[in-house]
């Protein structure tokens, strides 16, 4: 057993790997600019190569996924010859400082051919820590912390050609390198300002990272923003909506699935398993539309979107009913199918005859006798089913507008955002080989015949 | 309760002595036999056949082009001159419904110019079962190794979210016919591999491959004259409801917005597009395209069920 996990385990791991690896070309040989479609359609191709290269985006495929994959700070802190440090500002932003030789954060900026190093201090002795109190939530204004700025021009080596360099850490997250005098011309765009360019600026960039393994999933280049920070969000949401929908089917289709398996053949059993059939097979948004048409648009009962804005799902719970009732009718008849063949096989064996026989009520050997046994093949299918469940997740979040992962993910991949398709991807991966696993597992438990060897 | 039971059971016996006292006239009338016993399957029959007539006929029982633009009356309801309404840009609905159902059924747009026959759904169905039967095939029968590592790789294939393959697939590709037909084959191999291997394990073993193997054959020839032909009949009904399941894709991918580049007739689009326009009060435009998809669907579900269901039985 325990051979059996690890097995499966070793093989969910190889599984990431590959499709991470997968999702990495794929991606990169995919039609689309991702410049383009950050910035616009109008930028010039030095605007455009000046953006890759700070993205990181020039560098080989190899490197960008191992950069991904482990993250980039050994590479930059031997570059660089500081210790790299990633800390959480009060106002939410991750920044990358070099430890200094006493322990001071440092960041340079390089303006004309003079290095300019900001020096972040704590203001209280006693406050040594660089994530301190949130009183205020303006970075530079902060009671708590200084940045100092001075002239750093010492740092300066020279290299082999005879001009001055220096690897340092800028104050985008990069580890970069400065030539002074280098007249490269460097293109910024910043928000509501717009672009902004600039002489001397770095030769080479390195997007600081920590890297999948440690549990950075990067920066979505859709929003700037850390990918976790939308994707946990994405994530318990899709969570509330997939928990509510199996609380309300797993019951009903147990159940009906059970009614029509104790009567194999009758009316209602045909009736119950053709709708079900009918049911599962039309794509979800055809159901979704059906549903926002008659609730929604003609008998105004429910909003027919599930729009929360700022607001978690469970403080709208209406906008929550469409959502869900799309996604019962979608699974109720696949469970309902597998618990009726399971149901019908149980009642044609010889220990329902002989409880039938030596006279135990009809209800008593249901549910005493055949339930216990019918059960065990759908609990653990529907384990495997979440596969199943995710793609419907994702076309009803799709239908009616609900900020759940699949919608992340949809929006992320038309993008080209790769590292919040990554993340996304491995979420899912994960959920999904995880449940199978967990379902085998499962299944040895309930039913004690299966030994794996 | 018990009334129901007898009496659908009577309705068995009697299906099957049918079927026991029909003397053999061809496979064809067997076929047939056994799908008109069967009222779900019957229903699936007419559902698909309208579709199918439909997309063939597309030309001949429609008054306009998918994509003329009646600008005068964009968004309306059904009426005389539309009988199922306008979309957004005024194009007639049932139109666009006609040939969305040739996309579907009955050619395949490589690109603007070059059509081939064989609708979109029913390519991705014949790549998936040709890769699918392929890997099925050598795993099958040469076992060992290559067994294992084909099927790992299968394995893993199958535990990534169908869903996510599809995002990936298209949304890195872009969209075109081509692209959502490898989309549906590299969902579907597994599947068929799966079953076409199951099958190879058992035949591989009977007295004609020996036979094959001491002539001296080749392993194309073995694999794909001795094998493949004598695993058709699972594998057909498999097919029959893959091609469900790539219709079902289609429409999941157009309304991602992941299909046919945008003027061409696509169901799954269609219906993301009326979405927008519900509010303004014209549920239409949705309606319809979401109805032709259950439908089509729906039939070829029932046929493929029915077919399986009564040919047990029949056996």
């Amino acid at each position: 057993m325990a051979k059996f996990i690890i097995r499966r385990f070793f093989l969910l791991v190889l599984t990431m790997l590959l499709v991470s690896i997968a999702v990495f070309l794929i991606v990169e040989s995919s039609p689309g600019n991702i410049a383009k479609n950050v910035l616009g359609a109008f930028i010039t191709p030095e605007q455009e190569a000046s953006f890759l290269a700070q993205q990181g985006l020039d560098k080989p495929l190899f490197q960008r996924y191992w950069f991904w994959l482990v993250g980039s700070d050994r590479v930059a802190e031997r570059k660089c010859g500081f210790e790299l440090e990633r800390i959480e500002t009060e106002s939410g932003f991750q920044e990358w400082w070099a430890k200094g030789e006493n322990g001071s954060l440092m960041r340079w900026n390089l303006e004309g051919e003079d290095l300019i190093v900001y020096i972040r201090k704590p203001n209280t002795e006693s406050n040594s820590n660089t994530t301190s109190n949130n009183k205020d939530s303006s970075l530079n204004s902060n009671s708590e912390i200084t940045i100092e700025k001075r002239k750093d021009n010492e740092r300066w080596v020279k290299a082999n050609d005879g001009s001055s360099i220096f690897w340092g850490i800028d104050r985008n997250n990069h580890a970069v390198l400065w030539v002074k005098g280098a007249s490269s011309e460097v293109w910024n765009f910043v928000v509501g300002t717009g672009w902004i360019k600039s002489k001397g600026g770095p030769q080479s960039y390195i997007p600081l990272k920590k890297g999948f393994l440690r549990g950075d999933f990067g920066v979505s280049l859709r929003t700037g923003r850390p990918v976790e920070k939308s994707l946990f969000i994405r994530l318990r949401n899709s969570v509330v909506l997939a928990g509510i929908a199996f609380v309300v089917v797993m019951p009903i289709a147990l159940l009906l699935g059970m009614v029509a398996g104790i009567n194999e053949g009758s009316f209602q059993d045909r009736f119950l398993s053709i709708a079900g059939m009918i049911f599962s097979v039309i794509p979800e948004f055809a159901t979704g539309i059906f549903l926002i048409l008659i609730m929604s648009h003609w008998l105004e009962l429910v909003p027919g979107a599930s729009v929360f804005g700022e607001k978690a799902p469970w403080q709208r719970p209406d906008m929550l009913i469409l959502p869900v009732l799309t996604l019962t009718l979608i699974e109720l008849g696949y469970v309902l199918r597998i618990t009726r063949a399971s149901m019908a096989e149980v009642m044609r064996s010889a220990y329902i005859r002989t409880a039938f026989l030596k006279g135990l009520p009809f209800w008593k050997v249901i549910f005493r006798h055949a339930a216990k046994n019918a059960l065990i093949a759908p609990i653990t299918v529907i384990m495997l089913h979440v596969n199943w469940l995710m793609g419907g997740i994702v076309i009803v979040e799709v239908v009616f507008g609900y900020p759940g992962l699949g919608q992340y993910l949809l929006d992320s991949a038309l993008y080209k955002d790769v590292n919040a398709i990554e993340a996304g991807t491995m979420i899912m991966v994960l959920l999904a080989v995880g449940t199978q696993l967990f379902a085998d597992v499962l299944y040895t438990f309930l039913n004690p015949r299966i030994r794996y060897s | 309760m018990d009334n129901t039971k007898s009496t659908s059971e009577k309705n068995q016996n009697s299906n099957l002595d049918q079927n026991i006292d029909v003397p053999k006239k061809g496979k064809f009338r067997d076929t047939l036999k056994i799908l008109f016993s069967s009222k779900a399957a019957t229903i699936g029959l007419i559902l698909v056949l309208f579709w199918v007539f439909v997309a063939l006929l597309a030309p001949y029982i429609t008054s306009y082009s998918p994509m003329e633009q009646d600008w005068k009356s964009p968004n309306k309801g059904p009426s005389i001159a539309h009988p199922l309404g306008t979309d957004e840009l005024g194009r007639d609905i049932w139109s666009r419904l006609a040939y969305g159902a040739r996309i579907v059924l009955i050619v395949m747009p490589i690109s603007e110019k070059l059509w081939i026959p064989g609708g979109t759904a029913i390519w991705g169905v014949i790549a998936a079962l040709f890769c699918g039967a392929s890997l099925g095939l050598i795993s099958g029968y040469k076992g060992g190794w290559a067994d294992e590592i084909i099927m790992r790789l299968l394995d893993a294939m199958m535990s990534i979210p169908v869903i996510l393959l599809y995002l990936i697939i298209v949304a890195a590709l872009g969209s075109s016919a081509v692209n959502v037909v490898i989309a549906i084959a590299i969902v579907g191999t597994p599947g068929v591999a799966r079953l076409v291997r199951s099958l190879t394990l058992d035949i591989r073993t009977r007295d004609y491959v020996r036979a094959a193997e001491t002539r001296g054959e080749t392993l194309l020839y073995i694999l794909f004259m001795e094998i493949l032909p004598n695993a058709k009949g699972p594998i057909i009904i498999d097919a029959m409801l893959r091609v469900g399941y790539a219709i079902f894709a289609m429409g999941t991918l157009g309304f991602l917005g992941l299909g046919m580049p945008p003027p061409s007739p696509d169901w799954g689009s269609m219906v993301a597009k009326g979405r927008e326009f519900i509010l303004i009060g014209n549920p239409w435009a949705s309606l319809w395209p979401s109805l032709a998809i259950a439908s089509l669907v729906v039939g070829l579900n029932l046929l493929a069920d029915g077919l399986r269901e009564e040919s047990m039985r029949y056996q």
